[in-house]
């Protein structure tokens, strides 16, 4: 009966008895089920961003499942955009791109929705160079959680007509509803991408290759490297061969990269596309909350957790020599995107959960001191509550006037739990 | 297009050059009291705004309709339009060329009549006394140098300067502060002295008041620099330049010493006529509009314009003399307000001072802006003026120049006050006439500071 | 509206100090109106303070006593937004022009709201470092009014629009409480308030402090001007550009008005006969990749015949090239004394049949349209000049002002791209929006500002009289007909 009612289908996911998936496949049958959890205030999880504990739980819930909204509702060639369905997952947008020979320019995983994307502002491999996902939006079509659609935008790329709902929306984390709706802005994509891998010794080494490699530019007459991304990876100094290096890519027409690769010192290993395709998967899905493809009940990632620190790029050598001797973050694996001035910490849990006050006090360090911002983005479920509250708004005022708006639009928190 | 507008419907009545104005604001940034009041009644939109205002409320008294303008008065808005400096930064940067000073001086000539405050016909009274009487009067204004001189010796302005009543009264106490040092020397010039081979081009020198009185050393170098660069020059009749006049509206006083040195200036057959102070030469050359529709006067003092020129741009008109002497020093040039936003010479005295062997020119970060001196101005509005000071201080200060150099007295008075050193590790800064510079590279000697 | 009453001037004059709340009519009606001429209302008083503290000071006792209050910088914005229509008074905010600190390091610049955007750049440039966003105002605009507008410029087609620039602000609410969001770097924390305060236009809360972003100044740059002898030919070529995945730091529209006003203004010299001109710039951090990309932007401009193509030779010429640009709304005033200047963006793809709607537009109503706008990023700025003396005017004036809106939003453009929407398009804001999206951003809107003091009416469309009319003209229009306000 609900089936009927709501024009979803039901069905029982995962092998667990209490679990439910909803699948609609009209936007009003979509709108109808989320006004339902929010008129009977049931919970509700859509995506694969664990928000809180109720992602991992094995409470009775209602999961959302919005892969039948995933179409391309308008492509207009010509002026480099895109609207589609936000349960579109990233290939079925690179492959409507490439279609017409474009290209969206963040890469991100397969599988992961743009919702997902959207909703996180996940940053990319390339977001030094091309920004973060929300710089891509132009038009949003958002479900707030009593129902109602709002719009905001349109194919054009400029925009200040009225309030922003789309900043407001962009990388809200489910807390505000959904974007069901996105107008994205595309690329033409280069003549070709070549991935290398180098292999470091120390963080120091890495970052002056990188350095070399950005800077390179000045020099007159020479090709400067186009590069598009570049990652370097440290677990630290015990680690077996192979594990610490620098994996970045360039871009460019097939001539100026031939060119580019001359200059490329010797020792520099080039990736096949399958396997720098391989590495990329794995960066993207070890730097992100977005655990699409897994399943929520596994115990796996209670392993691990991760954090995300971002600072101006140039600064953050220097905020990384003041914390490295710090007994709290060893052994530590870092991941570092370079050109965006991000870092992330793969951190043990068995022996780190006990870390989580320094966390705190280095949030507070980063925004005080060195104008940065430190989440967690990957935690131990019984951390859940934590987690939540390390990544609120460090400014107090800020953040309770951002929980009054989210008590606002939800008010019975079927997102948040 | 089919339409009956265009350009030459505006503009017939000078008001209607307030028309010009279509209110963007690109002026406001550069506008000196409006940078240190803050307030958009002083600013150059903000007067021209109210000087419309005054205009319409003008024109519906004649013609007895009523307008809408009923909250403004006269009296509450004319103060807003004596509070401007004149300095004209507002007509460099209006994009849609707006005569800002024509219609200022036009408005403060039509209202001077007009008492603001209980004192301003007593003000006004003294005002005129002294454009007419004194600043006139060579013989006046040298005996009041040499009157002056003497008071220093004696200490009565330091003396003065300790008296609390004395600092606080109108003019007086501005004046204290600003009391310069007067250097010794005094060698008179006087008319029919003449300098340098008659071959040379005719360049007549124009002394002015404050100039001469103060600054007479700077006509010498001026006259060695010429003679040096083969011209021939001399000293023609003449009398004040009117300029403190009609920056206050008093045209008739104006327009009365415009002619008496439009007759013999003239008669005198000059190829130039060179000044080297900004507010003279900016009143001198702009005496063709002053004439303007005259029967008598118009052609002369059409061609009276043309010969007019500043020194630093009389420099640039031929190559200069190699200069023997090296000058190893570190220069800021402040640019008068009347050369370069009045006259428009902006690039002229930069490029001879460049010539001059051994300097380094360092820019100023804000060039546009006034001193805040502006002829009398820092005697009648010392707050605003001394605000505007601190500003241009901070600039120059940072560059820590060895010399200043600018090309208007008034400008040479205010920095000589402003300019003190506040603290003991702050770097005394020589403040000269950029012509003083070049005379010393020529090798004359005296002109820098020990 | 009458002069606030003595005692709370007194309270201001406490706050800020006597010279600091200006009361007197004249003062105040210099105030009456901003960069758009069209709408006047003149402010009860004007309060100029120097810190943070004092501007929350001054919100704490509008706040008490209910007066509304609109913050102004310098006073050049193109919708109303600066004017205090319900009354109350105007926070000028241009004596905090502090620059706190540039750091190099971080690439940020901490500033003082009423620092202007020239004067940043101007204390930038010894690092090598620039602020992108460049409104044709900025040798006078505030910071201030950029974050408020979210304002934009010639260069935002590449490095984008303010928002995009600025990292943290600190606001004051409209209780006076002072909050911080953001921080150094581009990563959010929580909810993306930063976003949606920029471009809020001062209804949230006054902005007092920013950090913002600074860019590696380009070291090869090349400007050009393409002429076109057809309009049409010129906005295709527009899009070919674009789409070749080409992204000009500039690129600009004129058309042959406007070429001819410029002309006039600064002598630059611009072809004559051109039905309309492109101007160009690359930039980029080597020379090689800016020799390669210019060959490659010929090569996509050549099928589309440019009667002429001029290359700046010079850094002068080039300066004087954009100083033209900037300065060509201003050289209207060389034909009428006031213009009426629509913002719209269009999709790229419509510009040649919305270009040619224009035109029609200012035909059929006789009136004068200047078109002179960011062609990369599709939006318009059509200039209709206007003699505010000439009522008959006015009316033909507002009239095609209207049509053009119609038209652009027909296609799926939007109101505004950089100039706001103040008071002058709240009026149009239910011709884009819904009545739910209306309702999101009105709760947005109060969840800041629950008494609705911070520049009120504006933004968003309101209740349609207030109380008293002002209104001197019998011109029937929304503009006039909602707000009661008068020319």
């Amino acid at each position: 009966m609900l089936q009927q009612s709501l024009g979803a289908s039901l069905t029982t996911s995962g092998g667990k008895k209490n679990h439910y998936t909803l699948q609609p496949h009209t936007l009003e049958s979509l709108q109808n089920c989320v006004s339902f959890c929010h008129n009977n205030h049931l919970p509700l999880q859509v995506g694969d961003l664990p928000l809180s504990s109720l992602y991992f739980s094995e409470k009775p819930r209602l999961i959302l499942d919005v892969s039948s909204f995933n179409a391309v509702h308008h492509f207009p060639v010509d002026d480099l955009l895109i609207t589609v369905d936000t349960g579109m997952t990233a290939l079925e947008l690179q492959k409507e791109c490439e279609a017409q020979n474009l290209q969206y320019p963040l890469w991100f995983p397969d599988n992961w929705t743009q919702m997902d994307i959207l909703l996180s502002d996940q940053p990319s491999l390339e977001t030094g160079f091309l920004g973060y996902p929300r710089d891509t939006v132009t038009a949003t079509e958002w479900l707030s959680p009593d129902g109602g659609i709002s719009h905001y935008g349109g194919e054009v790329v400029k925009n200040v007509s009225g309030y922003d709902l789309n900043k407001c929306i962009l990388g809200s984390h489910y807390q505000l509803g959904l974007i069901t709706r996105a107008t994205l802005k595309l690329a033409v994509p280069p003549e070709a991408e070549h991935h290398y891998w180098l292999e470091i010794s120390s963080l120091e080494e890495g970052y002056g290759y990188y350095q070399s490699l950005s800077h390179a530019d000045k020099s007159e007459g020479t090709t400067p490297f186009s590069l598009k991304r570049c990652e370097l990876l440290f677990r630290n100094s015990h680690s077996s061969p192979g594990t610490n290096g620098l994996f970045f890519t360039l871009s460019d027409s097939l001539d100026s990269l031939e060119v580019q690769a001359k200059r490329l010192p010797g020792d520099v290993l080039k990736l096949s596309k399958a396997s720098a395709r391989k590495w990329m998967n794995t960066l993207m899905k070890q730097s992100s909350p977005i655990r699409r493809g897994e399943n929520p009940l596994s115990k796996t990632h209670e392993l691990t957790m991760t954090l995300e620190v971002c600072l101006p790029p140039l600064k953050v050598f220097k905020w990384l020599h003041s914390i490295v001797n710090r007994p709290e973050i060893k052994p530590f694996g870092l991941q570092w995107r370079m050109a965006a001035g991000l870092i992330y910490f793969h951190l043990s849990c068995l022996e780190d959960l006990s870390s989580f006050p320094f966390w705190f006090e280095q949030k507070e360090a980063l925004y005080k001191h060195w104008g940065g911002t430190l989440r967690m983005i990957q935690a131990p479920d019984s951390q859940g509550q934590l987690m939540s509250e390390l990544n609120q708004a460090p400014h107090p005022l800020t953040r309770q006037l951002m929980q009054q708006w989210v008590k606002t639009i939800d008010p019975h928190q079927i997102f948040t739990g | 297009m089919t339409t009956d507008i265009n350009a030459e419907n505006l503009a017939d009545s000078p008001f209607d050059l307030l028309k010009a104005c279509i209110h963007c604001g690109m002026c406001l940034s550069t506008c000196p009291t409006y940078r240190v009041t803050g307030s958009e009644a002083e600013s150059p939109r903000g007067r021209l705004y109210l000087m419309k205002h005054l205009d319409m409320k003008h024109r519906g008294a004649e013609s007895g309709t009523q307008t809408n303008e009923r909250i403004t008065s006269a009296t509450g808005i004319l103060p807003h339009l004596d509070n401007c400096l004149g300095c004209l930064s507002c007509e460099t940067a209006c994009p849609s060329g707006v005569q800002y000073g024509e219609l200022l001086f036009k408005t403060r000539k039509d209202w001077v009549s007009h008492p603001r405050t209980f004192w301003y016909p007593l003000q006004r009274w003294v005002k005129q006394l002294i454009f007419s009487h004194v600043l006139t009067h060579r013989k006046w204004l040298v005996s009041g140098r040499h009157f002056y001189k003497l008071l220093q010796r004696f200490g009565v302005f330091s003396w003065l300067k300790r008296l609390t009543w004395a600092r606080s009264l109108p003019w007086v106490g501005p004046a204290l502060a600003l009391a310069p040092v007067i250097p010794h020397r005094y060698k008179p010039l006087h008319p029919g002295l003449s300098f340098g081979n008659t071959s040379g081009e005719r360049v007549a020198l124009m002394l002015g008041c404050v100039m001469d009185a103060v600054y007479n050393h700077v006509h010498w170098a001026t006259i060695q620099v010429l003679v040096e660069n083969g011209y021939y020059v001399y000293i023609p009749e003449q009398t004040c330049c009117g300029a403190l006049a009609h920056h206050a509206g008093e045209e008739a006083i104006a327009r009365d010493l415009a002619q008496q040195n439009l007759v013999s200036i003239l008669h005198s057959n000059p190829d130039w006529i060179v000044l080297n102070s900004a507010g003279c030469g900016s009143t001198m050359k702009e005496i063709s509009k002053q004439f303007a529709g005259d029967t008598v006067f118009e052609e002369k003092a059409k061609h009276f314009s043309e010969k007019v020129v500043d020194i630093m741009v009389l420099l640039t008109k031929k190559p200069l003399r190699p200069m023997k002497k090296r000058l190893s020093m570190t220069v800021v040039y402040h640019a008068a307000c009347h050369l370069q936003h009045a006259q428009k010479v902006r690039l002229e005295p930069e490029a001879v001072l460049r010539q001059i062997p051994g300097i380094d020119l360092i820019p100023l970060s804000e060039p546009e802006l006034c001193c805040g001196s502006a002829g009398i101005y820092n005697l009648e509005h010392p707050e605003i003026s001394a605000d505007i000071m601190a500003l241009k201080r901070l600039d120059i200060i940072k560059t820590q120049a060895d010399v200043l150099v600018s090309g208007n007295p008034g400008c040479l008075l205010q920095f000589a006050a402003g300019l003190r050193p506040q603290t003991t590790e702050e770097k005394p800064i020589a403040i000269l006439h950029p012509i003083e510079l070049l005379a010393e590279a020529y090798g004359y000697r005296g002109y820098l500071p020990q | 509206m009458d002069v606030l009453e003595e005692a709370i001037l007194e309270q201001f004059r406490t706050a800020v100090g006597e010279r600091f709340v200006l009361s007197s009519p004249e003062e105040r009606l210099v105030y009456d109106c901003d960069g758009c001429v069209l709408l006047k209302a003149i402010p009860q008083a004007i309060v100029l303070p120097k810190t943070t503290e004092e501007v929350s000071a001054v919100v704490k006792i509008c706040h008490t006593h209910n007066i509304p209050f609109v913050a102004r910088g310098a006073g050049t914005g193109l919708s109303g937004g600066a004017l205090a229509t319900e009354g109350g008074i105007i926070i000028a905010l241009n004596r905090m022009d502090a620059i706190i600190e540039i750091d190099p390091v971080s690439r940020t610049a901490t500033v003082e709201v009423g620092v202007v955007n020239a004067w940043l750049n101007r204390e930038a440039r010894p690092y090598g470092l620039f602020y992108a966003p460049d409104p044709s105002s900025q040798s006078a605009c505030t910071l201030g009014g950029n974050i408020a507008e979210n304002a934009g410029g010639i260069h935002c087609l590449k490095y984008g629009v303010t928002v995009d620039h600025i990292l943290g602000l600190e606001l004051v609410l409209p209780d006076g409480d002072v909050l911080w969001v953001g921080s150094q770097t581009r990563r959010i924390d929580g909810l993306n308030f930063l976003g949606t305060i920029v471009g809020s236009e001062g209804t949230f809360g006054i902005v007092t402090r920013a950090v913002v972003q600074l860019l590696p100044i380009p070291v090869h740059i090349h400007t050009m001007l393409l002429a076109f002898d057809d309009t049409a030919a010129a906005c295709r070529c527009i899009s070919a550009i674009i789409q070749r995945g080409i992204i000009p730091a500039a690129l600009e529209f004129m058309d042959a008005f406007t070429v001819n006003a410029v002309n006039q203004a600064f002598s630059v010299g611009f072809p004559d006969s051109a039905e309309a001109v492109l101007l160009i710039e690359l930039d980029d951090k080597t020379s090689l990749g800016l020799e390669t990309s210019l060959e490659e932007l010929l090569s996509v401009v050549a099928p589309f015949k440019p009667s002429q193509t001029q290359h700046a030779k010079t850094e002068e010429e080039r300066v004087q090239l954009w100083k033209a640009r900037k300065g060509a709304v201003a050289a209207y005033g060389r034909y009428l004394p006031a213009f009426y200047l629509h913002d719209c963006v269009i999709p790229r793809r419509h510009l040649a049949t919305v270009l040619a709607q224009i035109i029609a537009i200012g035909q059929r109503h006789d009136v004068l349209i200047g078109n002179v706008f960011h062609a990369g990023d599709g939006n318009l700025h059509p200039n209709i000049l206007f003699d505010p003396d000439n009522q008959a005017m006015m009316t033909r004036v507002l009239k095609a002002g209207e049509e053009i809106l119609d038209a652009c939003l027909t296609v799926g453009g939007v109101l505004s791209g950089e100039h706001g929407i103040g008071i002058e398009k709240s009026a149009y804001m239910s011709r884009l929006f819904t009545p739910e999206d209306l309702a999101r951003m009105a709760g947005l809107k109060r969840l800041f500002d629950p008494k609705n003091l911070a520049n009120p009416e504006k933004i968003l469309p309101h209740r349609s009289s207030c109380g008293e009319n002002n209104t001197a003209t019998s011109i029937s229009h929304p503009l006039f007909t909602q707000h009661g306000a008068w020319i």
